[in-house]
C-alpha cells in the first residue's frame, strides 16, 4: 500500500567528489577497482593533538579543477571570479558545474525561471567557520563582513544561482545523514508538482571541525583510531569487527528533470528515480529502528509499483556502526529483501554524512550504467548471511531496479528506488 | 603613517578583493564602484584596512568615501585623532 503517487524523474547529469575519486569518471574507476583513501587525520586544539580516521580528498583546488571541466570560457571565468567560497561550498559548486555540463545544459539554455536548486545538509561549513572564528577571537572588531553572508548554508545556493543564472526557488534542506536522499526526494516533489521542469540537487562537503570529530567520537558513533590500526581497515560495514563510521569528505550533484523536460531537449537520462519512502521513528536519539527502516523501504517499493523480488540491488546505508548495520540487515529481511545483492559505498568513500545519500545515488547510477557492483571493502565475516553481500572484488551485474537507503539520527528514514531503464 | 602608506595598503587590499585589477592601471580617484567593487567588496576593503592599521573605528565612519584617495584621507584623520 502506498499513499504516494507514482513518479518518474529523469537523472540527466552527475557531478561528484569523493576521497576515492574527483569527477564522475575517476569515481566510477574507483568503484570498479574498490579503491579507497583513508588516513589518520591529525587536528590540534588547546595545545593537544587529536587523531581521527578519515577518507580524505587529496589536493582539491577549486580553480584548477574548474579549468578541467567541459564548460565555456565565459562560465569558467565567472567561477574563477567567485571569492570567499568555503571549502564546503567549493566542493558543492564544482559538482554542480560538472553535473550541469554532464547534462548538456550549457548548450540547452533551459527556461531558468523553471529551474530550482535544493542543497543537501545543514551546518556543512563547520571547519571553515571555526578557522575564521579562531582568527578573530581576540580582534572581533575586524570580523570580515563576508562572514555575515557566507556562514549560511544557502551561500552555495546563491553562488550556483549567480553563476548559472537560476531564477526559480532555492533552499537548503537538513536531514542529518539522510540529507542527500531527502534532497533528492524534495527535488522529485518540486518536479512532480509541476512547478519546475529541472532541479539541481547538490550536496556540499560536510566540512567537520575538530569539535564535530570529537563530538561523534564522544557519542561512540565514529570509529576511534587505535595504535597499530591500518587506516584502510577501520571502515568495515556489516563486518563482525565493525566499530563505528569513518568520515569521508564527499560532495555530489544530480540534475533531475521531468521526463518531458528532458525529452523536449533530446537529452538521454542516465537513470530514473521512480519511487521513495520517508518517515520518522518519533525518536530524537541516534538509535535506528528496523520497523521504521522497513517501512521506508516498503513505501519506496510500493510507490514505484514494485515488489521486493523486483529489487536486484540495495545500496545500503551501511555506516559500519554495529547497531546501525545490525538493524539495517534486519530491516532488509523484514522488507522481503532476503538474498538481495548489496554493498556499502561507505566502505570505499567513508561516510559523507549530509552528502552520503546523494553520492550513493550517483554510485548506484554508475554501477547500473556500467553493469557492475562494487566491492565491499573489509567485509570478511558478515554479521548476517541472508543478504548476498558483494565480496572483495567487483561483480558484473545487470541491474534494472535498485534501492538506496539513508537513515539518520533523530529517527529519519529514507529510501529511494532507482531505475536504469527509461520508463 | 603617511597618506601614501595608507594608499599603498588600500591598493594592496583592493587587489586581494578584486584580483582582476592586477596589472591594470587605475587612479586613486577612480570610484570603487567603477573599479568593480560591489557593496560587500567595499565593506571588506574597509575592514581589511582597519585590521591592517589595527584601528578600532566603526566601519560606518567610512560611509560616503567613494575612492581610494578620499578613503585614505579619512583613515589618516582617524589615525591622527588617536582612534
Amino acid at each position: 500500500m502506498s499513499f504516494l503517487p507514482p513518479i518518474d524523474i529523469a537523472v540527466t547529469g552527475m557531478g561528484v567528489i569523493t576521497p576515492a575519486g574527483v569527477g564522475k569518471g575517476p569515481f566510477g574507476d574507483a568503484l570498479k577497482a574498490g579503491r579507497s583513501n583513508f588516513r589518520a587525520l591529525a587536528l590540534e586544539q588547546g595545545g593537544q593533538r587529536f587523531q581521527y580516521p578519515a577518507g580524505l580528498v587529496d589536493g582539491f583546488n577549486f580553480r584548477e579543477a574548474i579549468s578541467r571541466l567541459s564548460i565555456s570560457p565565459e562560465l569558467a571565468a565567472k567561477c574563477q571570479r567567485m571569492r570567499n567560497l568555503s571549502k564546503s561550498a567549493s566542493f558543492g559548486l564544482f559538482c554542480a558545474l560538472e553535473a550541469w555540463a554532464d547534462a548538456g545544459l550549457e548548450e540547452a539554455s533551459p527556461d531558468m525561471e523553471r529551474v530550482a536548486i535544493v542543497s543537501a545538509g545543514s551546518n556543512t561549513q563547520q571547519a571553515g567557520l571555526l578557522a575564521i572564528q579562531e582568527k578573530y577571537r581576540e580582534k572581533l572588531q575586524f570580523m570580515p563582513p563576508t562572514y555575515g553572508l557566507n556562514f549560511f548554508d544557502t551561500d552555495l545556493v546563491g553562488a550556483i544561482s549567480e553563476i548559472l543564472g537560476v531564477r526559480g526557488e532555492g533552499h537548503s534542506l537538513g536531514a542529518a545523514s539522510a540529507s542527500g536522499n531527502m534532497a533528492i526526494i524534495q527535488g522529485c516533489r518540486l518536479i512532480q508538482s509541476g512547478e519546475y521542469g529541472l532541479v539541481l540537487v547538490v550536496a556540499p562537503l560536510m566540512d567537520l571541525s575538530i569539535f564535530e570529530y570529537q563530538g561523534f567520537t564522544s557519542l561512540g558513533a565514529m570509529a576511534e583510531l587505535r595504535a597499530g590500526d591500518l587506516p584502510d581497515a577501520i571502515c568495515r560495514p556489516f563486518d563482525e569487527a565493525h566499530r563505528g563510521f569513518v568520515h569521508g569528505q564527499s560532495a555530489g550533484c544530480l540534475i533531475l528533470e521531468s521526463a518531458e523536460h528532458a525529452a523536449r531537449r533530446g537529452q538521454e537520462s542516465c537513470g530514473h528515480i521512480i519511487g521513495y519512502g520517508v518517515n520518522m521513528d518519533a525518536n530524537r536519539n541516534p538509535n535506528p529502528s528496523a520497523a521504521g527502516e522497513r517501512k521506508a523501504m516498503a513505501a519506496a517499493m510500493a510507490s514505484a509499483g514494485l515488489s521486493p523480488e523486483d529489487i536486484q540491488y540495495v545500496n545500503t546505508h551501511g555506516t559500519a556502526s554495529p547497531t546501525g548495520d545490525q538493524i539495517e540487515a534486519e530491516a532488509l529481511l523484514m522488507a522481503g529483501l532476503k538474498g538481495v545483492k548489496a554493498n556499502s559505498t561507505k566502505s570505499l568513500t567513508g561516510h559523507g554524512l549530509s552528502a552520503a545519500g546523494l553520492v550513493e545515488c550517483i554510485a548506484t547510477l554508475i554501477q547500473m550504467q556500467e553493469g557492475f557492483l562494487h566491492p565491499n571493502l573489509n567485509l570478511q565475516h558478515p554479521i548476517n548471511d541472508q543478504i548476498n553481500w558483494i565480496g572483495p572484488q567487483a561483480q558484473k551485474a545487470e541491474i534494472t531496479y535498485a534501492l538506496s537507503n539513508s537513515f539518520a539520527f533523530g529517527g529519519l528514514n529514507t529510501s529511494i528506488i532507482i531505475n536504469a531503464i527509461k520508463q | 603613517m603617511t597618506k601614501e602608506e595608507i594608499i599603498t595598503l588600500l591598493r594592496e587590499n583592493l587587489l586581494e578583493i578584486i584580483p582582476e585589477l592586477e596589472g591594470e592601471a587605475f587612479s586613486n580617484d577612480e570610484s570603487l564602484v567603477d573599479l568593480g567593487a560591489n557593496s560587500i567588496d567595499r565593506a571588506e576593503l574597509i575592514m581589511l584596512t582597519l585590521e591592517g592599521l589595527n584601528l578600532n573605528v566603526p566601519r560606518t565612519e567610512f560611509v560616503g568615501y567613494l575612492n581610494i584617495n578620499s578613503l585614505a584621507g579619512r583613515f589618516l584623520e582617524k589615525i591622527e585623532a588617536g582612534a
